[in-house]
């Protein structure tokens, strides 16, 4: 019979520290991984792409506008300043503030080009695209 | 009435024997308590399994209102659960000990699930259902089901929960969920380890799990021991397991991302079909119906399931061979002690947690993980000596299909270990092996009834393996081995491992062989002019290391000293039943183990074979074959040296644990595995960074069928996971050999740490050499970057 209460009691207790961890789960995760310097979020980046790259991988006509996909998952509300730079001589450039987790389209225009190698960068990053431009007469 | 309470006597006896005979001969007589349990099981409807699908369905709904990211926990947990345990309560059988039951009841729900997802992803679209995996129709399917099972309780007066939990305290539930510290560490430390690249916490949590099993060795030494040491065992190796498969940004490891990639397909098609290109991956139900249910049902994220449920079963796996050895083996009649609770733990943790697979690799290959798994409970029911024959062959029988439904290469090698140990026990249930003439009727009369593994076993294991891999599916798992068969020979060499090779010699060989296989690359002019340069690849520096070499040698001793240990175990064995001495000893045990050594020697000395399927890998396989006459044999021996014999065990199994979980590589210098350093070797191979993954993404959705994709080894890893439309992946980037109009794909390796692998794709060797970003800059476009990756067109 006290087999059987204490087994009772248990029972009870075990379950109440379920429910309790259950329901605490997330605060307590939390807490302990602060507490750690842990985290499983994912690792933050940026990042530009070429948003069609088979074709404009081609080679893009001087004067002509190269779209392009600038995505933010830095984990906040970014402000990107990008160059397009040939040569070292600056081209065209801008600014776009983007919230967490979400791309935009940029369009960089070629206006001011030569021939040869356009390299549009992200400022204070290691991103940057690079492009072939040709003459407009070509 | 009378029926069910003979059947219940039968399967509660648990002390002696089990078999027909001994219910007749000693069940009746047990008194009191058994028809005491006879009456209670009898008299019982589903009460308990209908409580628990009301109290986790409750559970899920209130968590999911609290946006508890423990929203599948109590649906996982039933659908891991619930099914196998309503299996066992029809067939009325289950193994002995708790522990068993566990290994076996989620062994059994695994072949329900994909049985039931099968057969739904086949018959569905015939039926006007063309999703049949969506969450919908599988909310309805498993609510069918879940009323089934009650139903099927009714009827047959007995509740699977009850059947499974009887007998359960909750003391012992409060100290599996205390043992659970152990895995909640192991998160800590890899959470630590991939945020912030510190590897302290890592390393504490490895070493308590290493040292928490060593002292369940000794404290279970005694046989009257009572410590928890099934719980103990799966914590600590839950939480090894853990340290390694929640490492990185996405899943760690080669094989896994390609399992990733084919359970994504099945759930974005919420339909499993045979596969036209004949993917072996893609054929089997446990990585794409399993994950895709359990997304459906439970919302249960797909990298979840490869990082946290795979984890969990594999865990098991230990515990099943703990579960086997813990016991004397079924016909074991007389001249054997039960052996040492701390003997049995030093087996399951020195031949599987402490081999040189299970930690590290074997948690990256998902299919294989639960196929072995599934084959450990086999082996138990195959030993356990509480369950009948009839429902042990049946359970087997399961299992088989199971297995086959889960892994291409297990089923075979099951269908070649039935094979190679059916005959055995024929030899000797037939008299020839050392036999009288004149004793040998009694013989065959006395040994007839003792098999479990017989005819129709072997002949079902084998139109499993055949009839799934070859006659349904008809994938592609055995075209590679057959065709290196066939040309090379099974290729006798003792020497199975990789070797590295200098970066200009590789260059060689890949000009060489790529102008034969690969014609149509059109290389860049002037590409053959860049040369490769070796790279230096970083390695732990570790504390002393001037003793590495006598570490690497001393390893490879212990581990070449389990083949010999599990000789001797089984020549120990065949000893005994040579003289006729078949009550102490099986003749199951000691064909099993044949067949163990057997596929162990072939895998272990044919160049071909490992080529395909790891030595070591094998190696696991034929231990848990071989964990029975090695326990026998060790227990025999801690009867006269019990304290030498103590000394002795722990010191070998720290020795193989300290190189398993790559504690010892830590201290004395080399790769240690990336479950405990933030860079190195083994973190570029075989983890995905959120950049890497995202950019592998990109190229899915941006490349179409008339694209090349090129990338080496580090970068290969992550696009087997986002597997693209686009036409082919070509696995190297030398500069010579990079087509002009191909994408190049640099991963961070590559890219910041100027270093790229070539892998063969036999395995034979590999090199390491520094990545020509110049050639690339000078040569293509950067179509996309992230910093840390780019990709060039």
């Amino acid at each position: 019979m006290k087999a059987t209460t204490r087994n009772r009691v248990g029972v009870f207790v075990l379950t109440l520290v379920v429910v309790l961890l259950l329901v605490g789960f997330t605060p307590i995760s939390k807490r302990l991984l602060r507490h750690v310097d842990g985290s499983f979020a994912p690792t933050s980046y940026s990042s530009l792409a070429l948003s069609s790259p088979s074709g404009v991988a081609l080679g893009i006509a001087v004067g002509s506008t190269i779209p392009l996909t600038l995505a933010n998952h830095s984990g906040r509300t970014t402000g990107y300043l990008w160059t397009a730079t040939q040569n070292d001589v600056l081209i065209s450039s801008g600014y776009q503030i983007l919230t967490n987790g979400t791309s935009t389209m940029l369009f960089v225009t070629t206006q001011g080009a030569n021939a040869g190698k356009l390299k549009i960068a992200l400022e204070n990053t290691k991103i940057f695209l690079t492009v072939p431009i040709f003459g407009s007469s070509s | 009435m009378k029926r069910d309470r003979v059947d219940s006597i039968v399967v509660d006896e648990k002390s002696i024997d089990d078999t027909n005979v001994v219910t007749r001969r000693h069940g009746l007589q047990k008194g009191k308590r058994e028809n005491e349990i006879a009456e209670t099981l009898a008299s019982r409807w589903p009460f308990r399994t209908a409580l628990w699908l009301v109290i986790a369905l409750t559970a899920s709904i209130l968590l999911a209102l609290f946006h508890s990211p423990l929203v599948p926990l109590p649906g996982l947990v039933t659908l891991l659960l619930i099914p196998g345990a309503a299996v066992m309560s029809s067939l009325r059988t289950r193994p002995a000990s708790t522990a068993g039951r566990m290994v076996l009841v989620v062994c059994l729900s695994l072949l329900v699930i994909m049985v039931v997802g099968g057969v739904v992803s086949l018959l569905g679209p015939h039926v006007g259902l063309a999703h049949p995996l969506d969450p919908i129709p599988q909310r309805v399917i498993w609510a069918i089901l879940g009323v089934l099972v009650l139903a099927i309780g009714a009827v047959n007066r007995r509740d699977p929960a009850t059947w499974i939990f009887e007998g359960i305290r909750s003391a012992q539930v409060a100290t599996a969920l205390a043992f659970g510290l152990l895995a909640v560490l192991s998160i800590l430390g890899v959470a630590r380890l991939n945020h912030s690249g510190n590897n302290g916490l890592a390393i504490l949590s490895a070493i308590l799990d290493v040292v928490v099993l060593l002292v369940g060795i000794v404290g279970g030494w005694g046989r009257r021991s009572r410590w928890p040491l099934a719980s103990l065992l799966y914590a600590s190796t839950l939480a090894l397991l853990l340290s390694t498969s929640l490492r990185g940004g996405h899943l760690y490891g080669w094989d896994i991302q390609q399992e990733f990639g084919v359970a994504s397909h099945t759930l974005r098609a919420g339909l499993w079909v045979i596969p036209k290109n004949h993917d072996r991956y893609a054929s089997m139900l446990s990585l794409t119906v399993l994950p895709t249910i359990l997304h459906s049902l439970l919302k249960l994220r797909l990298t979840a399931f490869f990082e946290l449920v795979v984890p969990a079963i594999l865990a098991l796996l230990p515990v099943a061979v703990f579960s086997t050895v813990r016991h004397i083996p079924r016909w074991v009649k007389s001249g054997q002690r039960t052996p040492r609770p701390g003997l049995a733990l030093g087996v399951a943790v020195g031949l599987v947690v402490s081999s040189e697979v299970f930690p590290v690799e074997l948690i990256s290959i998902s299919r294989q993980a639960m196929a072995v798994t599934m084959l450990a409970a086999l082996v138990m029911v195959v030993f356990d000596r509480s369950m009948r024959v009839r429902s042990s062959q049946i359970v087997i029988g399961l299992l088989i299909g199971a297995i086959s439904f889960t892994h291409y290469s297990t089923s075979y090698l099951v269908a070649e270990v039935l094979l190679i140990s059916w005959p055995v026990g024929l030899l000797w249930s037939w008299g020839w092996l050392g036999t009288q003439q004149s004793k040998i009727k009694d013989h065959r009369s006395d040994a007839y009834s003792r098999r479990i593994v017989n005819g129709a076993l072997v002949v079902l294991a084998l139109v499993a393996a055949f009839g799934w891999n070859l006659g349904v599916t008809r994938n592609n798992a055995l075209t590679a081995p057959y065709g290196a068969l066939a040309t090379t020979g099974l290729r006798l060499t003792a020497s199975t491992g990789t070797s590295n090779i200098a970066a200009p010699v590789l260059e060689k060989i890949l000009v060489r062989e790529l102008h034969k296989t690969a014609k149509w690359i059109v290389p860049i002019p002037g590409s053959s002019s860049v040369h490769l340069v070796t790279a230096k690849v970083p390695s732990s520096p570790g504390v002393a290391p001037s003793l590495a070499v006598w570490w690497n040698r001393l390893n490879f001793v212990a581990h070449e000293g389990l083949w010999v240990l599990a000789g001797i175990a089984l020549l120990y064995g065949l000893f005994k039943l040579g003289r006729r001495q078949s009550n102490r000893y099986s003749a199951e045990v000691a064909s099993l183990a044949v067949a163990g050594l057997v596929i162990g020697a072939v895998s272990r000395f044919s160049g071909t074979l490992a080529g395909f399927y790891s030595p070591e890998r094998i190696a696991l396989v034929a231990a848990i074959l071989l964990a029975v006459p090695i326990t026998m044999l060790l227990g025999d021996l801690a009867v006269r040296l019990s304290g030498l014999s103590l000394v002795l065990g722990v010191t070998f199994v720290a020795l193989l644990a300290m190189w398993a979980t790559g504690l010892g590589t830590l201290f004395f210098g080399g790769q240690a595995p990336g479950s405990l350093v933030a860079r190195g070797e083994n973190v570029e191979r075989f983890t995905v960074s959120t950049p890497e993954l995202a950019t592998a993404t990109w190229l899915r959705k941006n490349l179409n069928s008339r694209d090349l994709v090129q990338s080496d080894a580090y970068g290969q890893v992550v696009l087997l996971s986002e597997v693209g439309s686009y036409n082919d992946t070509l696995l190297e980037i030398v500069p010579p050999e990079v087509d002009h109009g191909s994408y190049i794909y640099l991963s961070t390796a590559n890219l910041i740490d100027d270093r790229s692998r070539f892998s063969a794709d036999n395995g034979r060797y590999d090199s390491i050499y520094r990545s020509n970003i110049s050639f690339f800059n000078r040569n293509f476009y950067i179509v996309y970057s992230t910093g840390v990756t780019r990709v060039y067109h």
